[in-house]
């Protein structure tokens, strides 16, 4: 009886796709990352675009129908306010004037990866009113469109770092597991102090070693060499575990009898075997350093104002008083909520598929 | 003699998302009392899921789809969960085949047999159990009981691992022993102890032994009779004598050609060509018949019907 | 036994020595000069920053200040706070106290949901129940703890039910003795539900996981070849080793509790070793960081250690290794 035979990875895929929940939030993680690719077409407004005097402006309502209770394209109300007894804002609709929801209304100028420049948003409304589908921040700044820019840094950072990691981890996984002897002995000690210490006290001593006072780009560096620093040493102990037995088998025996030379033997025949496991654990650290990053910007150490990440966008919060009246603000969290567990799920799913060993039931 | 134990018809199928596996299928099989039964075939052929069977101990995703099994004129499947654990051990018992593995590591070996034999035994005292334990262990060889009683199972070797095993299998005097390739993983040496151990343990005790085995060399020492199984079914069964002296089914006759003989003269040992049926896509019909030299096209079709040759002699073959 | 433990504490010094030594190492990596932003500092006297000039040789390298340090520690003297205007000792003594109490409150809540939690799971496995706790778990595990925190102060905020933050409400020091373990303990659900609930949710799936295996294993199944009930196969000789391989994660989950718990502590204002830290590190307090990083590594220690005392009264094997 013959049987067809499939390669690791076509079998991967194939259980892969049983895992419903797995495929869906690689869907919406896709979904995600191209909302902040195309953030500036998503969203409404530029992410500093601001309007002091609508100062936490409630959701907006888009209203679909008429007075008289017949469906009509949505349209929206401009709020006015009123203070209440503790000068806190209290909004209304005015409905003297109705603004039709506009689709490819031109707005805010914008660039797409510094590709393509426009002005044109998929949807928006007249100047005279705002649209504030998730509503507004202190400084009257729409929270759906500064979400959506937001994820380009919270993102995307995660990416980053993950790969700067798992490139040192390899690095210094590969040789630690091949050399073994001291070598391996002075990494490995070097990586269980890094991964002792706990990763909070780490990442704010490593902080403190930067300036406060950098641009927007410096701290995204900065925070993706933290993020990178903390990251490696979970990588490179387990690619040594696996090089470890690799460099017995026959085939990197075999190069080393050829002759090979050791740097080629990790990169061509090591680091090649670890593949399936690095898609299982990238998947499954994003989380971690998207919260890295969100944790920093939240303690107001990581990206500033007026840029947007997730983080950030949450620092307001953490005024427990605000949160009580414009309990919208909490939003942002639920966008790292959503990703990170479509993250955990997508690993779980892909170590299912791709490493039977590493399963738990 | 009196039948103690009849399996009729047995059906252990194990279900996975891919595939079922039967590993046991259609098993018939009458144990008479006092005899020692030798239940051969080589792995996974469906020999130790058989011995679960009998024992209840079939878990999910395995599960008994079809027979009986009777016992003492009861059959065991039909017993509530509770009898049926009662049965275990007081009146059959178990002997598995790693006895490394098969001990609770945590737990010193004096308070794995005590919890035996309070199961079963509810009103004997501690100094009662205490004296029957010391006991069990001086029967089964294991030098200066008292000093190991508190020993944890790392302690022991492989070989007495497994007396302990015996000792506590026999604690409740239980009329039928089942032992589980109980040799299998032990050094050639300690082997033959072991066998030798259960002879002697067996005319003291007097219970009725099915020993499963891949080694018929083995059965040949010690049993009364032979069962031969291939692939979830048994083949071929026959008192010791007849089937060393006469053995009809191909697979049997080459299981015993597979046997290195240390005064033949021919230097190759024989093998049974092509592999063991894979249990979770037998092969149609007769499931010896790919590598069976008798094969014919009915044999890809059907399955044979096992059939008495002569007086204690069955087998389930077309050809012969 | 005791030379197990010493043979740990040899990797555990060391560790303690680097976190400090870390606080030390970033102060001075910090961009300007530590000692000279000390010095223009109008709110420092003269004679204080000299003082401290002498004792730890604030003006040579790392090393050295590093090094005088540790001789001033070893004698219970951890310098000196230029924030506080107070010696380190007294702000570090109260937090560690607080960090531990939240600690031991997460670690009991944690064990206590989580082992049981677990059990079941395995033993229903496939069932409703476990499906359900797992996707629960998956909440837990993917809900970020800064997040979570700010969900239940806004609950408590809004319901008046909890208290929003802190440690103590006003009129502390006035209550009962109970009254007092009452109100602090108010104080203590949140942080502890939030920090808890990641752990639970990890614990619970390993514990599972582990549990199904010794279930599957061959002297479980020998135990019931004996006839033992199913409850002492379960929770007699399956339990006991499924536990066994927690313990060692006890050990391993401190850093991360200790981690979850600083984020924690500063979104609840809970006076602790985390929220410490990063004062500390705003306000470039020398000291205070140093010193705050010792006490972590300190509580850790303290963990790591009771840890290897589990796993060796709970394995009979351990001693012999």
């Amino acid at each position: 009886m013959k049987k067809k035979s499939y390669s690791q990875f076509a079998i991967g895929f194939k259980k892969l796709r049983k895992h419903k929940l797995a495929v869906f939030s690689f869907y919406l993680l896709l979904l995600l990352y191209a909302s902040a690719v195309f953030a500036g077409f998503l969203a409404p407004y530029h992410y500093d675009n601001e309007k002091r005097s609508l100062s936490y402006n409630p959701p907006t309502k888009i209203h679909f129908l008429n007075e008289d209770g017949k469906f009509t394209k949505p349209y929206i109300y401009e709020m006015s306010y009123k203070f209440d007894e503790f000068y806190n804002r209290i909004y209304t609709e005015d409905k003297s004037q109705k603004y039709k929801l506009n689709f490819f209304i031109r707005g805010d100028k914008y660039s797409i990866l510094g590709l393509i420049n426009s002005d044109i948003h998929l949807f928006g409304v007249d100047p005279k009113a705002r649209l504030y589908l998730l509503g507004a921040d202190s400084r009257g700044r729409d929270l759906f469109s500064r979400i959506v820019y937001g994820g380009q840094i919270s993102l995307s950072i995660g990416f980053v770092a993950v790969f700067i990691s798992l490139i040192i981890g390899l690095f210094v996984g590969g040789i630690s597991g091949y050399f073994k002897g001291k070598t391996d002995t002075i990494l490995m000690r070097l990586c269980e102090i890094i991964m002792v210490i706990p990763g909070f006290y780490l990442m704010l001593s490593l902080r403190s070693i930067f300036s406060y006072s950098l641009n927007s780009l410096q701290i995204y560096f900065v925070i993706v060499c933290i993020m990178s620093f903390i990251g490696w040493p979970g990588v490179a102990r387990i690619v040594r575990g696996m090089a470890l037995s690799l460099r017995e088998r026959e085939f990197v025996l075999a190069a080393r009898a050829l002759g090979v030379s050791n740097l080629k033997i990790i990169a061509r025949h090591i680091i090649p075997h670890t593949f399936s496991y690095i898609v299982v654990s990238v998947s499954l650290a994003i989380p971690g350093f998207i919260l890295g990053e969100s944790a920093l910007s939240l303690l107001g150490l990581g990206i500033q104002d007026p840029y947007a990440s997730w983080g950030n966008l949450l620092s307001e919060s953490m005024a427990i008083a605000q949160i009580k009246f414009h309990p919208w603000i909490l939003i942002p969290g639920f966008f790292i909520f959503i990703t990170v567990m479509a993250f955990n799920l997508l690993g779980d799913g892909l170590r299912d598929a791709f490493d039977p060993k590493m399963n738990i039931e | 003699m009196e039948n103690i134990l009849e399996i009729k018809n047995l059906h252990t199928y194990f279900f996975s998302d891919e595939a079922q596996v039967k590993a046991v299928e259609n098993l018939n099989l009458k144990v008479k009392k006092g005899e020692v039964l030798a239940l051969v075939g080589e792995s996974a052929c469906g020999k130790s899921v058989s011995a679960y069977s009998v024992m209840g101990l079939i878990d999910s995703p395995g599960k008994i789809v079809k027979g009986e099994i009777i016992f003492k004129g009861q059959d065991l499947l039909k017993l509530p969960k509770k009898k049926m654990q009662a049965i275990r051990g007081q009146d059959i018992s178990l002997v598995f085949q790693e006895p490394g593995s098969s001990l609770n590591p945590l737990y010193t070996i004096g308070l794995q047999i005590d919890e035996m034999i309070r199961a079963h035994n509810k009103t004997a005292s501690k100094e009662d159990r205490g004296k029957r334990i010391l006991e069990l262990l001086n029967k089964v060889g294991i030098s200066n009981p008292q000093s190991r009683i508190k020993d944890y199972p790392y302690n022991f070797s492989g070989g007495q691992a497994q007396r302990i095993m015996i000792a506590m299998a026999l604690s409740c005097e239980p009329k039928l022993l089942i032992a589980d390739e109980p040799t299998t993983s032990l050094d050639v040496t300690i082997q033959a102890q072991i066998m030798n151990l259960f002879m002697r343990l067996r005319q003291e005790l007097d219970f009725t032994l099915i020993l499963i085995t891949h080694n018929l060399a083995l059965c040949s020492e010690v049993a009364d009779r032979v069962a031969i199984m291939y692939a979830g079914r048994i083949v071929e069964e026959a008192l010791i004598e007849e089937i060393f002296k006469n053995p009809l089914h191909p697979y049997t006759k080459a299981l015993f050609a597979s046997i290195p003989q240390a005064e033949s003269k021919k230097a190759r040992l024989k093998v049974i060509k092509g592999a063991v049926a894979d249990p979770s896509a037998k092969p149609s019909g007769c499931h010896f018949h790919p590598r069976c030299p008798l094969a014919k096209n009915r044999c890809k079709v059907n399955y044979p019907e096992y059939r008495e040759i002569s007086p204690g002699h069955s087998l389930s073959c077309f050809e012969i | 036994m005791a030379t197990y433990i010493i043979r740990r504490l040899f990797f555990l010094i060391p560790l303690l020595i680097i976190m400090s030594f870390i606080g030390f190492l970033a102060i001075n990596l910090a961009p300007g000069n530590y000692f000279d932003t000390l010095k223009q500092n109008p709110q420092i006297s003269r004679e204080t920053i000299s003082e401290y000039e002498a004792k730890y040789h604030l003006d040579k390298d790392v090393f050295t200040q590093y090094f005088y340090w540790l001789v001033n520690v070893s004698k219970f003297d951890f310098g000196y706070s230029f924030a506080y205007k107070i010696p380190v000792i007294k702000i570090l003594k109260l937090r560690l106290f607080n960090t531990f109490i939240l600690s031991l409150s997460v670690i009991l809540f944690t064990w206590l949901i989580a082992i049981p939690l677990g059990i079941y799971c395995a033993v229903n496995q496939h069932k409703f129940s476990d499906r359900f706790f797992s996707f629960l778990s998956f909440i837990g595990l993917s809900i970020p703890n800064f997040f979570f925190t700010l969900l239940l102060l806004y609950f408590a905020s809004k319901t008046g039910i909890l208290p929003s933050g802190g440690m103590h409400s006003l009129g502390y020091e006035d209550l009962s003795g109970f009254g007092k373990f009452i109100d602090l303990s108010k104080h203590l659900v949140i942080p502890t539900v939030v920090i808890g609930t990641s752990g639970i949710a990890g614990l619970q799936r390993l514990m599972r996981g582990n549990m199904l295996e010794v279930l599957r294993s061959q002297y479980v199944m020998a135990a019931r070849a004996k006839g033992l009930s199913e409850n002492r196969v379960i929770y007699v000789h399956a339990l006991r080793n499924a536990i066994n391989p927690m313990v060692t994660i006890f050990g391993g989950s401190l850093s991360g509790l200790l981690s979850g718990a600083a984020l924690t502590e500063i979104i609840c204002s809970w006076p602790g070793l985390g929220s410490l830290m990063l004062e500390a590190v705003r306000s470039q307090d020398l000291f205070l960081f140093a010193g705050d990083l010792l006490m972590t590594g300190f509580l850790l220690i303290i963990g790591y250690i009771l840890a290897d005392i589990l796993l060796a009264w709970v394995d009979p094997r351990i001693q012999y290794q």
